[in-house]
């Protein structure tokens, strides 16, 4: 028996008093679960802090319950309807497309067909294990034939491509001719590959079991019992279309429902007049350069004609589609914070965080933690300490792996993080919640700093506001983003995480709004308000980011696919949308280094009598020179004050992080020319900066630019100067009438 | 933050001229290297294995931390903050870790340091 594993996920990320929250659990190994609900503290075991803390809250939904495996299938692909059996060919036929094939010779794609692989019945047309341009047809009682081209397509190149059997002549036929340009493949026409022609006789009656679908860029086969979607084609695809007896039976175009708005829907379109539209599966990327991209724009907007392809993925996941097992209404009058379902089976054991909010509406406090969800899903089970060779460089440690990191190493179809490329090479501009989120678990240590990152950090700061006998309600961004600054307004501070890094445009909105009507904002982390977001219109369960030339990028898209096809917006930084961080924060991203982290010196501005109330009880010039992140206050991702981009003028640059070593890098976009020193000791611009700044509106900004501040909160015993000065912010934020004028 | 993938695409390289001069670059540079390499300056990462490195060793560990996914030194943390051992990876999706040695460190800084050692061992033998 294998190795008891318990994964889940929850419908949802938070929910209000009478709202439902189901679970979707996948037990293996083990026949039944134990599941508990627990408020989550620290998530962190370590000795030099409170240690892992939850409490169990007694709930209907305790006790146990019977366990089973719930597969996932990966893998985009487009399925077409086609009730009367239009494409059921039994005769002569053609399949025609273009395609960028992205993994040619890493096992058998289909690129298009009806074709039960299991039973080689029906036709396909497709790579085969060697990445050649296979036509394949077959009755599925024994009879097949293919036409096969001598040599594989080459990747990242545009080919027109057919397919052909002719059941009066007995021939059928494969050929491709590349398209290539000067713009639109891995080489240019003076690197360009040949086209060629392959022909063979084949008396073979093409056929299929009356239920094969016919689908693009996959194939069905029978699996444990089941007809599933297989041989997933990898790269893009373009204008695909079948003829037979010289008339279209259906021609597919991609670009048809581009608009304004870019193209957030799954509907694909016939063009034929028969009517044989489809529906994409699993959120392959739209909005993509096709053959015909002539170089000379970067938005589908712009010219919907030269973006008429989809790129297809092998490990693209929109949602694991797993039943439901257990749920929990949220009882009225209980408390709003950051709850889990704790599932437990054997030795296994699983969290699933999720939010309990105020009733709609309301605030039950005056302080609300906004949990930085989008960031949580742009990390979501990310393969950094696995696939990323430059990893190590950059952290400036060697790679930790725990439990969690090799099991996301082995099971590929729990999804990619937007720091992953697909198998193909191609970077991840999708992430969905709807799958088990590893790396959004009380007790997870990430590769990255060996430790605390992202949802367990955040913990830090939740755990020390329960221990302050701080009140406070949890909201997420995607409550943020779809409720706009009205979630806000009843509150008089919002705290945020460690690293809001990934922030849509309704969130700034709000943020920015909030504080102009005279809120209070504690801005706690680092690399905040970075990547322009998006919650899919459609599918709020999905993320959408598209990295571009700039920034600090895992990955950089192709050229011209930097606009998100899920708004018609352009993607990449903020701060090349005019809009960089400082504008709201009045720091932003300056420096990242993991190797140890660093302390606060106080600088002239602390004893500005605007300012000395933040540092009431603080004796010294140094701040936070402990902690359970690097051993320092400072550190992972620094913010710096800017005025060239966009500081508010009024903020008091109260301290600076100083004596980072040179892991610490300044940022890739403020290196417009490569020079030598742009590390810690060398570069006066590598630091994070604290910050306050009032609005005439009566509302602040309190900023400290650095992840790892929170992860200072408990040193201590929770006495320590980083907890002292939070707490003088976060009480004089809380009383409005003494905010700072 | 971002690390980077390790390649685009795993067969760009099948026929990339390029890691003839990456090649020659590492011989040269593993010859500077250990020419570095003293019992002080494995002392010095001994008692501080993160960060605040003088220039000498920050060189040495630029260079040790360079390399190829496939065979490249991890720590796996099987208690954490109590048990940890070295492995490597295969650099081939899907595949578990290769346990290296059968060695148990009870800090991440003594793996750390464990980590240092070995490569600096195999740099060694790489030289011949």
């Amino acid at each position: 028996m294998s190795r008891p594993l318990v994964l889940a996920y929850p419908d949802r990320f938070s929910a209000a008093p009478g709202e439902t929250v189901s679970f979707h659990v996948s037990c293996e190994g083990e026949q039944r679960f134990e599941a508990a609900l627990v408020r989550l503290l620290c998530g962190c075991a370590d000795p030099s802090g409170p240690g892992f803390k939850e409490v169990v809250v007694d709930s209907d939904l305790a006790g146990a319950y019977p366990g089973r495996v719930q597969p996932i299938e990966t893998g985009s692909y487009v399925r077409i309807d086609d009730p009367d059996g239009r494409l059921a060919a039994r005769g002569s036929l053609s399949l025609r497309a273009l395609v960028w094939p992205t993994l040619p010779g890493s096992g058998e794609q289909v690129i298009m067909g009806r074709w039960r692989a299991d039973l080689s019945a029906g036709y396909a047309l497709m790579l085969d294990e060697a990445g050649r341009l296979a036509f394949h047809v077959g009755d599925g009682q024994g009879n097949a034939a293919q036409a096969v081209t001598e040599r594989p397509l080459v990747q990242r190149v545009w080919y027109e491509i057919e397919g052909e059997c002719d059941a009066d002549s007995g021939f059928m036929s494969v050929r491709c001719d590349p398209q290539v340009t000067s713009f639109n493949s891995q080489v240019g026409p003076l690197g360009a590959p040949a086209g060629e022609r392959a022909e063979r006789a084949a008396a073979v009656e093409i056929a299929a079991p009356a239920n094969t679908r016919f689908l693009l860029a996959a194939c069905e086969t029978a699996e444990d019992g089941r007809v599933v979607p297989a041989r997933h084609f990898n790269g893009k695809l373009e204008a695909p279309a079948v003829h037979a007896a010289g008339a279209a039976v259906a021609a597919w175009d991609f670009s048809v429902g581009i608009g304004p708005e870019g193209i957030p829907s799954d509907h694909v379109e016939d063009v034929s007049g028969n009517g044989l539209h489809g529906t994409c599966v699993n959120l392959p990327a739209r909005g993509m350069t096709g053959a015909s991209w002539s170089g000379w724009t970067d938005s589908f907007v712009h010219a919907p004609s030269e973006y008429g392809a989809i790129h297809f993925h092998e490990d693209d996941l929109e949602d694991a589609r797993w039943e439901p097992d257990l749920a929990f209404t949220v009882p009225r009058g209980m408390r709003s914070g950051l709850y889990a379902v704790r599932l437990r089976a054997g030795k296994a054991e699983e969290y699933v965080p999720f939010v309990v909010r105020p009733p709609q509406g309301t605030a039950t406090a005056k302080a609300l933690v906004l949990l930085p969800t989008a960031t949580y899903l742009a990390y979501a089970n990310d393969h950094q300490g696995t696939d990323a060779g430059a990893a190590e460089y950059l952290l400036g440690h060697a790679i930790m792996l725990c439990e969690s990191d090799v099991v996301l190493a082995e099971r590929r179809e729990l999804g990619l993080s937007m720091y992953d490329s697909h198998a193909d090479g191609s970077g991840v501009c999708y992430s969905s919640r709807l799958r088990p989120i590893l790396t959004m678990r009380p007790k997870y240590l990430s590769p990255i700093a060996s430790g605390l990152w992202g949802f367990n950090a955040d913990l830090n700061l939740i755990d020390w506001l329960d221990a302050d006998g701080q009140q406070f309600d949890v909201a997420t961004d995607e409550d943020l983003d779809r409720e706009g600054v009205e979630l806000l307004e009843p509150y008089h501070v919002i705290i945020t995480g460690t690293h809001p890094e990934y922030t849509s445009p309704g969130m700034l909105d709000a943020l920015e709004g909030f504080v102009a009507g005279g809120g209070g904002l504690m801005y706690l982390g680092g690399n905040g308000f970075y990547w322009v977001t998006t919650f899919h219109p459609e599918k709020p369960h999905i993320i959408e980011v598209r990295r571009g030339e700039a920034g600090i990028r895992a990955w950089e898209g192709q050229p011209g696919e930097g606009w998100h096809a899920s708004t018609g917006r352009p993607g990449g930084l903020w701060r090349y949308r005019g809009r960089a961080p400082q504008k709201l924060a009045a720091v932003g991203f300056a420096a990242e280094g993991f190797d140890c982290s660093s302390y606060f010196r106080l600088l002239p501005d602390a004893r500005d009598e605007r300012a000395a109330w933040v540092f009431e009880g603080i004796e010294g010039d140094i701040i936070g020179d402990f902690g359970l992140a690097g051993g320092g206050a400072a550190g992972h991702e620094l913010d710096r004050y800017e005025l060239d981009l966009g500081t508010p003028p009024q903020t008091l640059l109260l301290a600076a992080s100083e004596a980072h070593t040179d892991g610490m890098l300044r940022v890739v976009e403020e290196i417009p020319v490569s020079t030598p020193g742009v590390g810690g000791t060398k570069d006066p611009d590598v630091r994070a900066d604290m910050t306050l700044f009032t609005h005439p509106g009566g509302g602040a900004v309190f900023s400290t630019g650095s992840i790892t501040w929170c992860s200072s909160l408990s040193w201590n015993g929770y006495d320590n100067d980083v907890a002292r000065l939070t707490r003088n912010v976060l009480e004089r934020f809380l009383d409005k009438r003494s905010l700072p004028g | 933050m971002g690390s980077g993938a390790e390649s685009r695409n795993p067969l760009a390289s099948a026929e990339d001229r390029a890691r003839n001069a990456r090649a020659r670059f590492a011989q040269r540079s593993r010859a500077e290297v250990l020419e570095l390499v003293d019992e002080e300056l494995v002392a010095e990462h001994a008692a501080n294995p993160f960060g605040r490195h003088s220039d000498r060793l920050g060189h040495v560990l630029a260079h040790l931390r360079r390399g190829p996914l496939a065979g490249k030194v991890v720590i796996l943390c099987d208690q954490p903050f109590a048990r940890y051992r070295l492995a490597r990876l295969t650099g081939v999706r899907e595949e578990r870790p290769v346990p290296v040695g059968s060695e148990v460190y009870r800090t991440v800084e003594e793996a750390e340091h464990a980590v240092f050692r070995l490569r600096l061992k195999l740099l060694r033998e790489d030289a011949g």
